[in-house]
């Protein structure tokens, strides 16, 4: 017998959730300058490199944050897990 | 390619980290996280018009892998399941275990699920969180990236070309690492010839050829149940299938022509790596 559940596209999510709201003591610690050794800040991670929100989303604690509406497909073309990453991430890098 | 992008193979010669290692070793297989993210940083940071986009580990790609978690919550409810009992995924970076199993952690940690098992699969071949040291390291060979603190097997962890089965990083994404370290997310590693073997019975039953990868979820997936037929305990067992395999058939053929050896990452080589960890206070 097969039995399969899905969801109708309005099911869709429309934030994402943030575990970091939520840890258990001790908060996750800081990331470090690879060059300093000093607890690294969002200047850090500026530009060329990351871009601005996903700096943001990367510090955030709050519970949720809202998933941005996507003008362009978001079918699989790898058949994997790896699109409701990277489509959000390459969006915000164009 | 198929939608007009440039695709280098690392290590390659274009960038100084690709040269680098290239130069210590010509015939070296190349890794993920080591060298394939330096050569990746180094571009975008030699780039004006170029941003480094990273598949896992980081804290916003768990965030936008929530997806899957908060969606299988709503499965779960379509199928009249409450809870569940055990949350199960494979973890090399972390992002794809963190997007199935954080929203089942959020309701753990809010007393809902309170009984909730979690079990990160790993490769015995890249035993991260088996036999990885939770200190502070980088999260790529050559230095570029920031220092995170995680478990890791040392940022020069090169994976034997041997392995077939992938989830070949060195290190685990921080949260990931945390809530191991914490207790609340176990985890247990598979060699690859019995990954393969539930990988073909998954297929066999299910119809679906899954990514090695996904197969470790499969595995552990195979042995809760097994267990549970031996105790005679009901449980629901929820776990990600996190991709296809019909891009790994090479790999495949080497597990149908026996041509795959299991193989233990030996801890003299982990103990090595580990010794190059950056000194952070």
């Amino acid at each position: 017998m097969e039995t399969k559940y899905i969801l109708d596209e309005n099911d869709l999510p429309r934030q994402w959730y943030n575990i970091q709201a939520d840890l258990p003591v001790p908060p996750l610690s800081p990331s470090y300058n690879p060059q300093t050794k000093t607890p690294i800040g969002p200047a850090d991670l500026a530009p060329p490199i990351f871009a601005k929100e996903l700096i943001r989303q990367e510090v955030s604690t709050k519970r949720y944050i809202d998933i941005p509406p996507l003008k362009c497909g978001t079918s699989s073309l790898s058949g994997d897990h790896l699109p409701p990453s990277t489509v959000p991430g390459g969006w915000r890098n164009s | 390619m198929l939608g007009g992008a440039d695709c280098v193979a690392s290590p390659s010669s274009e960038t100084n980290a690709g040269r680098a290692m290239l130069g210590l070793d010509p015939e070296t297989s190349g890794s993920l996280g080591g060298m394939a993210i330096s050569e990746a940083v180094e571009d975008a940071a030699s780039h004006a018009n170029t941003n480094y986009t990273l598949g896992s580990v980081l804290n916003h790609v768990c965030l936008h892998q929530s997806v899957i978690g908060l969606e299988t919550l709503e499965q779960l409810k379509m199928a009249g399941e409450e809870t569940a009992d055990v949350v199960v995924g494979c973890a090399g970076g972390g992002s794809n275990f963190a997007g199935l199993a954080f929203p089942f952690m959020r309701e753990r940690l809010a007393g809902r699920m309170p009984d909730c098992q979690f079990i990160a699969t790993e490769p015995s071949a890249c035993p991260t969180l088996t036999k990885g040291l939770y200190a502070y390291d980088f999260g790529d060979v050559s230095g570029y990236t920031p220092i995170m603190q995680m478990y890791t097997l040392g940022h020069g962890f090169v994976p034997p070309s041997i392995h077939a089965g992938g989830l070949r990083y060195h290190g685990m994404a921080p949260l990931v690492s945390l809530l191991h370290h914490e207790g609340l997310v176990d985890s247990v590693s598979c060699h690859q010839n019995e990954v393969f073997a539930a990988a073909v019975a998954f297929c066999r039953s299910e119809g679906i050829i899954v990514a090695p990868e996904s197969a470790h979820a499969i595995k552990t997936v195979m042995d809760v149940a097994s267990e549970c037929t031996r105790t005679g305990e009901a449980k629901t067992i929820v776990f990600n299938c996190s991709g296809h395999g019909n891009f790994d058939l090479s790999s495949y053929e080497a597990y149908f022509a026996g041509a795959l050896p299991d193989y233990e990452y030996p801890a003299e080589l982990i103990a090595a790596s580990l010794k190059d960890l950056p000194a952070i206070h």
